[in-house]
């Protein structure tokens, strides 16, 4: 019982790019001293590198690189690519409801998105507007009442992402082939993001770039999101 | 700083506590019902027990009857039981009229008598006490055979007068004693 609840406590960030697939694992709650999380790298052999057709390496690639590392951690979490995110910015009233308010953003996102809404994975949040934000949208054209009302009205931003379903079912059955959970599908950009934070409020030194070991399978970015996931994939 | 997850994790957190509220209302539903099942057991086991106890006492009871009823005291007892039970109408009627007899010779007053006692037996009064002089004593009895009582003069006592401290005051009295008996004793109940 106590493995499986330490299991639970733990999960994989896994990083797939064109030389193989890296792992790292988060801290436990009394390590988080640790300059680092305990990472892996498993790169392709070369039988692997010819039978690559698809997007997704072999999940046996990804099992074999778990076992080798000694993670037990069954909890995943991945960075989407840029290539596959479309992000939207739309205004929202702050006097809607949760339910309310995934119907409007639902609603808006269908004249938006490329392809039905049915056929994406979508997320949001709620940015509150900034003051210089909220006196830039002052118009001298406007009449001051108008001006004065549009100042008055509670308005924020919800920042919409959005993939295709198809990708994320395909990243889940990647996952779940090779006996693991996906839990989180998160941007780069935020997973790099929590990274630099760790690391500039740390209390021990902690190096951005990538060990020298790490240095010729990930570059310094890869290496970020790489640890920002396995930071971040305990929350939801 | 942003937390997006592009899998539909607040869903799964809409089911999760949906599933986890299933489960509390199930535990709490087979929780009331076993702690309902388990106390109407108690109440059964305890309500066989009172029922099982009180038969035994009923026929312990029935028993100890039985043994009374065959016991000679017992019978005994039973008989006069029933003799009270008989005389209770009789005893109630004569204690009536002993009070009504009393209250009427209450009422005459007794000039230079005192009643030092009076007792009812035999269907009629008997009053010990002290009179002053024998005048004192027959007027006395003259009002009371107004009033309707009749003194029987030969059962009647009469002593001689001697010396007696009655509250502080030392005369001389005679002592007697009256049978005293209503027009209507001579009827028993």
């Amino acid at each position: 019982m106590f493995r499986q609840r330490h299991r639970q406590s733990l999960g994989l960030g896994i990083i797939v790019n064109q030389r193989g697939i890296a792992l790292a694992q988060s801290n436990r709650s009394d390590a988080h001293q640790q300059a680092h999380p305990a990472w892996h790298w498993q790169a392709y052999s070369v039988r692997d590198l010819a039978c690559r057709q698809t997007d997704w390496p072999d999940p046996h690639c990804l099992r074999w690189a778990r076992q080798r590392s000694g993670f037990v951690a069954a909890s995943v979490a991945m960075a989407l690519p840029p290539a596959q995110l479309l992000r939207f910015t739309f205004p929202v009233h702050t006097g809607m409801g949760p339910k309310q308010l995934q119907a409007h953003l639902q609603a808006l996102l269908t004249s938006a998105l490329p392809w039905p809404v049915s056929e994406a994975l979508w997320d949001y949040q709620l940015i509150e507007p900034q003051a210089e934000m909220a006196t830039t949208t002052l118009a001298a054209n406007r009449p001051a009442w108008l001006n004065a009302a549009l100042q008055a009205q509670p308005s924020w931003q919800a920042e919409v992402l959005a993939i295709r379903k198809a990708w994320a079912q395909a990243c889940e059955q990647w996952c779940r082939q090779a006996g693991l959970r996906l839990v989180k599908l998160e941007p780069e950009w935020q997973a790099s993001m929590r990274w630099q934070t760790v690391v500039q409020n740390s209390s021990v030194a902690v190096l951005q770039e990538p060990p020298c070991e790490a240095a010729d399978a990930l570059t310094n970015s890869e290496w970020a999101v790489l640890c920002g996931l396995a930071l971040g994939v305990g929350k939801p | 700083m942003s937390e997006f997850n592009l899998l539909p994790w607040r869903e799964q957190r809409r089911k999760h506590s949906i599933r986890r509220w299933q489960a509390g209302l199930v535990v709490a539903a087979v929780f009331t019902a076993s702690t309902v099942c388990l106390l109407d057991r108690a109440w059964d086991h305890w309500l066989f027990d009172q029922q099982a106890r009180q038969q035994q006492a009923e026929q312990t009871m029935a028993q100890w009857h039985k043994e009374l009823k065959a016991d000679a005291l017992w019978q005994s007892r039973a008989r006069m039981a029933q003799q009270v039970k008989a005389d209770w109408t009789g005893w109630q009627q004569q204690q009536t009229r002993s009070w009504q007899a009393m209250q009427q010779w209450l009422s005459v007053p007794p000039r230079g008598v005192q009643i030092e006692r009076a007792v009812w037996r035999d269907q009629q009064w008997q009053l010990n006490g002290w009179a002053l002089s024998e005048g004192h004593w027959k007027n006395w009895q003259t009002a009371l055979a107004v009033g309707g009582f009749s003194a029987q003069a030969d059962r009647a006592q009469w002593a001689s007068a001697q010396w007696r401290q009655a509250d502080g005051i030392a005369a001389k009295q005679h002592a007697f004693q009256l049978p005293l008996s209503t027009p209507n004793s001579a009827v028993k109940p």
